[in-house]
C-alpha cells in the first residue's frame, strides 16, 4: 500500500479508537467532572503530541528512505552519465580509427589500382613481345628454309650457269639463229630464278641489329648509283637531302635494301622519264623520309595488297613481287611506319619514319 | 708463258668440271673434291696463284679450311665461292683479310675472270 494510503489509515484507527475508548477510560478512572474536565484537556494535548511525533517518526523514516533512494540515483545518473561520457569517447576514437582507416584503405585501393593499371600494360606489353617473337621465331624458321633452299638450287644453277657458258664459249649461237633463242631462254630463266631466290634470301636475312649510325644521305646517293644505269635516262632527280644532314640509329644494310626497293619501284613506274622527289627531315625523335615518282600510280585496289609478298602487277620476269613487302618488314623491325599514297596516274609518294631507338 | 694456276675446291664434281672448262683459256685450274684432298695438294707442294672454295663442304666449311690452309700459302689471295648468302662467318673473314672477296653460285665468269686477273695483276 502507498505511503500516504497507510499513514492515513493508521490515523483514522488511532483517531477512531482514541475517541471511542480514551472517554470511557477517563469516566471510569475519574470520577469527579471538573477533574475529568482537566484530564480531557491533557488528553488532548497527549493526543497531539503523540500523533504528531508518531507522525514525525513515519515521516523521518519514509523521507529517510527516498533521500537514500535519491542519492543512489543521483549516483547511479553520474555513473551513468560517466559512463555514457565514456563510450562517446570511446565511440570518438573508434570512428577517428575507421576514418584513418577508411583513408589508408582508400590510398592502398589508389595503389592497387595503378598497380592494376601498371599490370594491365605490363600484360599489354607481353602480349606484344610475345607477338614480335613469335613473329621473329617464324621469320626465322622462314629464313633457315630459305638459306637452306638457296644453297641446294644456287649449285644447279651453277651448273646451268657454267654449262651456258661453255656452250657461248664454243660460238654455237653466232652459227643458228634457233640456238640463239635457246640460250636466251636458257639464260633469262636463270637469272629469273637467281632474282627470285635472292630477293627470298634477302626477305628471310632481316632481323640483324640495329645499332649502325645511318646517313640516309648517303644511303640515298649510293641506292641512285647503282639504279641510274639500269633506267630511263628520262628520268629527272631532284634530291634535296644532303650527306649527314639526316641520320638515324638502324641497320646500315636493311636500310639500303629499303630504300633500293623503293626507288627501284619508282623508276620502273616511270618508264617513259618523269620526276623523281627525294626529301628526308629529321623528326623530334626520328626521321622521315619521302620519295615520289611522277610515274604511273596504283590503283586504289592494289594500295592494300602492295606490300604483300609476291603481289606485283608487272609482266612476269620484271618483278618477283617481294620488294615493297621486304621494305615493309624491315622498317617495321625498325619499329618505324612505311605508308603509300597514291592514285592511278598521278605518281606514288611512299614515307619512310623511322625512330631513334 | 704458263697460265697462273687456280686450286678450287667444291664438294660438287660438277662444279669442278665446268668451272675448270669455264676458265680454262686463262688459268691452269687445279680441283680438289673436299678440304682434305685439298690439304693433300698443298702438302705436295701446290701453289696455286689463287684459292676459290665452296663454303658447305665435309669435313672443313670453307672459311675453316681456308683459315687452316693459310700457314701454307700466305700469298695466294683466297675467295669464297658459295650460293648461299653473306652470312656472319664470312663477314668476319672478309675483315680480317683471310679472304679477299666473297663470290656468289651461279656466278657471272666475266666478273670473276677480270677480279681475279686484277688481283693477279697487282700482286
Amino acid at each position: 500500500m502507498k505511503f500516504e494510503y497507510r499513514i492515513s489509515l493508521i490515523y483514522l484507527i488511532i483517531g477512531a479508537l482514541w475517541i471511542l475508548f480514551s472517554d470511557l477510560a477517563v469516566n471510569e478512572l475519574v470520577d469527579s467532572p471538573a477533574m475529568q474536565n482537566e484530564v480531557q484537556t491533557y488528553k488532548g494535548w497527549f493526543y497531539v503530541v503523540a500523533t504528531g511525533a508518531l507522525l514525525f517518526v513515519f515521516l523521518r523514516r519514509h523521507l529517510g528512505r527516498l533521500r537514500t533512494v535519491e542519492q543512489s540515483l543521483e549516483s547511479h545518473q553520474k555513473s551513468l552519465e560517466k559512463t555514457v561520457q565514456e563510450k562517446t569517447h570511446d565511440l570518438d576514437q573508434t570512428l577517428q580509427a575507421l576514418n584513418e582507416k577508411h583513408e589508408k584503405l582508400q590510398e592502398k585501393n589508389e595503389i592497387i589500382h595503378n598497380q592494376n593499371l601498371q599490370l594491365q600494360k605490363a600484360l599489354e606489353d607481353l602480349k606484344s613481345a610475345q607477338s614480335k617473337l613469335m613473329q621473329a621465331e617464324k621469320m626465322a624458321s622462314i629464313g633457315l628454309l630459305t638459306r637452306g633452299l638457296a644453297h641446294e638450287v644456287n649449285n644447279p644453277l651453277n651448273y646451268i650457269s657454267g654449262g651456258l657458258v661453255g656452250l657461248e664459249d664454243q660460238n654455237l649461237a653466232e652459227h643458228n639463229e634457233e640456238t640463239q633463242i635457246y640460250i636466251r631462254g636458257i639464260r633469262e630463266g636463270l637469272q629469273r630464278v637467281h632474282r627470285i631466290i635472292r630477293s627470298l634470301n634477302q626477305m628471310s636475312n632481316q632481323g640483324g641489329e640495329k645499332k649502325e649510325r645511318c646517313d640516309i644521305g648517303r644511303i640515298l646517293d649510293n641506292v641512285l648509283v647503282l639504279l641510274l644505269p639500269e633506267y630511263s635516262t628520262e628520268i629527272q632527280i631532284q634530291n634535296s637531302i644532303k650527306a649527314k644532314e639526316v641520320q638515324v640509329i638502324g641497320n646500315r644494310a636493311e636500310l639500303y635494301q629499303v630504300f633500293f626497293n623503293i626507288i627501284q619501284n619508282a623508276f620502273q613506274a616511270m618508264p617513259d622519264g618523269g620526276v623523281l622527289k627525294l626529301n628526308a627531315e629529321n623528326l623530334e625523335a626520328g626521321i622521315r623520309v619521302q620519295i615520289q615518282d611522277s610515274g604511273n600510280g596504283i590503283v586504289t585496289e592494289n594500295l592494300l595488297k602492295v606490300t604483300d609478298p609476291f603481289f606485283t602487277t608487272r609482266s612476269p620476269g620484271e618483278g618477283v613481287g617481294l620488294g615493297l613487302s621486304i621494305a615493309y618488314n624491315i622498317i617495321d623491325q625498325h619499329n618505324g611506319k612505311l605508308s603509300i599514297q597514291s592514285q592511278e596516274g598521278q605518281g606514288t609518294t611512299v614515307t619512310v619514319e623511322i625512330p631513334n631507338s | 708463258m704458263s697460265l697462273p694456276q687456280i686450286l678450287y675446291v667444291d664438294d660438287e664434281e660438277m662444279n669442278l668440271l665446268l668451272f675448270s672448262l669455264n676458265f680454262k683459256k686463262h688459268f691452269e685450274v687445279l680441283t680438289a673434291n673436299d678440304p682434305k684432298e685439298a690439304h693433300q695438294k698443298v702438302a705436295e707442294g701446290l701453289k696455286p696463284d689463287v684459292v676459290v672454295s665452296d663454303m658447305k663442304m665435309p669435313g672443313q666449311n670453307g672459311v675453316e679450311f681456308l683459315q687452316s690452309i693459310r700457314e701454307h700459302l700466305q700469298e695466294a689471295p683466297f675467295y669464297i665461292l658459295t650460293g648461299f648468302e653473306i652470312n656472319e662467318e664470312i663477314q668476319q673473314a672478309l675483315n680480317s683479310g683471310l679472304i679477299r672477296n666473297y663470290l656468289r653460285k651461279p656466278f657471272n665468269r666475266d666478273s670473276l675472270l677480270a677480279e681475279f686477273q686484277r688481283v693477279l695483276g697487282q700482286n
